[in-house]
């Protein structure tokens, strides 16, 4: 019973991670946009920053978040996009859990997203010279917050039962988290209200304990951060257990 | 009873609206069982739920006498369902789908392939195994449809209108591929707002309208049952002497219709009057150019038993 499990839930991720390779669309969503993002935001900025801080070096940081935070917008699409929905009825009709099918949703999204990112990472990292340090601590809060992202579009279509709907809501609570996480301009001098209100955005937390740990080798956010995502992961997965039907995948 | 399945009252409602109103049913062994209803009769939903992708309200099913929420997933296992709406990958080619599927029932290795391959022969898509689904026709994705289903050669395949919008040849292939999968003992669940595809592949009928089944019984049967009347069909050489009225006084008959040269004699099946009803119209001098007796089709028995037709 387990043992089936495991295998189906290995062989439709395998089978949604190619697939998701095979949308020009979700990679260019992934690898080019953010690369462009970063490109554009730190060339149209340059003059604004200066010193020890250049543009790249703050959007670098600040967009490869914004793009981590965003990968719940390519589970979504992975879970029920049209062409993907019907398919998925024939998971149900085989034997073993029907929740191998969201949970290989949130696995393959998962690494085509992390991929994607690591790459975007690599790339533009180098050749615009960001600053980085600590790598080993990025790479933790890269991988849960990927995963976080991930898990919350999946759990936004259980609740939501359409990508459409899922999606829309999903680029809202991304925006606003972007928003208030000071991803896309700084939100210094906006007043005390949006500042605590900002830290309701884990990208707040994301940004304060990169930039932190890259230029002060300050640890002191890091660790509630970690923390924070793990337990937002888990509120996730729960979520998504509790609001899953096998239902809404009929159409 | 060799039954494989069978469901007890079972009964679903959407937003208080009862679609399946406590239905029973039995697949047994071999046969190929039609579930025939138009539009929104429930086939459909009672299809879902007995794959187990749909919950349901009240009632049981079960798999060879075991209830199946205790044994679902080897009934799952020996289940192959061929869903209404087209259940492929477009990105994916033939070959890759049916592998994909079939996987997913424990198959690997040689045999995979093998079955696998079986599967591609068998709907006549060999050809265009490594063809991508967005490149076929209409027809193909059906027909690839239906490959994705049988590859792990199940006990029980369940079959949701798998004809619907295709070309006749496609059609045709998809029912005589049918017949062969019975003839290799496959047990079948077929349903369809079609009577010809009835006529032509069923072993037994259940006729389902408004979320009962209203009907059940071969074809042969549910002809026999509901009507006890037949139609004699005459063309005649107009003659003025021939009194329609005169009918009447033989034996069985219930109505008499006439149609410029065509005359409609209605009368009770098991009353042997042909001879009269010949003799008196020679008698009257008319020439019986020719004669033909209508037997009910399905269609007339949908009539009859609902009051309305199957097409919409
Ligand atoms: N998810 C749903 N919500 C509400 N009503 C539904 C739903 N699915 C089906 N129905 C209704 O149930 C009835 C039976 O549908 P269905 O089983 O699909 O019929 P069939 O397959 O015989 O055409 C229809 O009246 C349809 O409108
Ligand atoms: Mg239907």
């Amino acid at each position: 019973m387990i043992a089936i499990n495991l295998r189906n839930l290995y062989l439709i991720s395998r089978e949604d991670f190619k697939n998701l390779f095979k949308n020009p669309m979700w990679l260019f969503y992934n690898l080019v946009f953010p690369i462009l993002l970063i490109v554009v935001l730190g060339f149209l900025q340059k003059d604004n920053y200066g010193g020890a801080v250049s543009a790249f070096d703050y959007y670098g940081i600040t967009l490869m978040i914004y793009t981590v935070i965003s990968s719940g917008m390519t589970s979504a699409n992975a879970f029920m996009e049209v062409t993907i929905r019907k398919p998925n009825m024939r998971i149900i009709y085989a034997p073993g859990n029907e929740r191998v099918i969201y949970l290989a949703k949130i696995v393959s999204s998962f690494g085509f997203c992390l991929l994607c990112h690591l790459t975007v990472a690599v790339l533009t990292f180098t050749l615009f010279k960001i600053r980085v340090d600590a790598i080993p601590q990025l790479l933790i809060l890269l991988v849960l917050t990927e995963l976080f992202s991930v898990g919350l579009g999946v759990m936004f279509c259980c609740i939501f039962k359409t990508e459409a709907t899922a999606n829309q809501i999903l680029s809202i609570v991304i925006n606003i988290f972007a928003i208030l996480g000071g991803l896309l301009f700084p939100m210094e001098g906006y007043g005390a209200v949006v500042r605590s209100l900002s830290y309701l955005s884990p990208a707040k937390w994301l940004a304060n304990a990169s930039f932190a740990m890259i230029y002060d080798h300050n640890f002191a956010w890091f660790y509630p951060t970690v923390m924070g995502l793990i337990l937002a992961i888990i509120v996730v997965f729960i979520i998504c257990a509790k609001t899953f039907r096998k239902e809404d995948c009929i159409c | 009873m060799n039954a494989i399945v069978s469901v007890n009252q079972l009964k679903k409602s959407y937003n208080q609206k009862p679609v399946v109103r406590e239905i029973s049913f039995a697949v047994q062994k071999g046969e190929i069982l039609c579930l025939l209803g138009p539009n929104g009769a429930g086939k459909s939903t009672t299809i879902n739920m007995l794959c187990g992708i749909l919950g349901y309200d009240g009632g049981e099913m079960s798999y060879r006498g075991e209830n199946i929420s205790s044994c679902l997933n080897r009934f799952k296992r020996n289940l192959g369902v061929v869903p209404q709406d087209l259940a492929i990958y477009e990105d994916l080619s033939a070959e890759q789908n049916v592998r994909f599927f079939a996987s997913l029932y424990g198959l690997k290795g040689r045999e995979l392939e093998e079955k696998v391959s079986k599967a591609l022969d068998f709907s006549g898509l060999q050809e265009s195994r490594k063809d991508r689904a967005k490149t076929f026709s209409g027809g193909m994705k059906r027909r690839l449809n239906i490959a994705c289903a049988i590859a792990h050669e199940p006990e029980l395949l369940i079959m949701d209108e798998p004809t619907v919008g295709i070309d006749p040849q496609s059609r045709n292939h998809i029912l005589s591929s049918i017949k062969k999968l019975s003839q290799h003992g496959m047990t079948i669940l077929y349903t369809t707002h079609y009577m010809e595809e009835v006529e032509e592949i069923s072993t037994r009928i259940l006729i389902m309208d408004s979320g009962t089944i209203i009907a059940e019984g071969t074809k042969e049967s549910l002809k026999e049952d509901i009507f006890d009347e037949r139609q004699f069909i005459m063309e005649i050489e107009e003659d003025q002497c021939l009194n329609v009225d005169e009918f009447y006084k033989i034996e069985g008959i219930k109505k008499v219709e006439k149609q410029a040269q065509t005359l409609t004699i209605t009368t009770l099946k098991n009353i042997e009057n042909l001879d009269k009803i010949i003799a008196l119209v020679i008698t009257s001098k008319t020439k019986i150019r020719n004669l033909f007796c209508r037997t009910a089709s399905l269609e007339n028995v949908f009539l009859r038993l609902t009051g309305k037709s199957l097409r919409d």
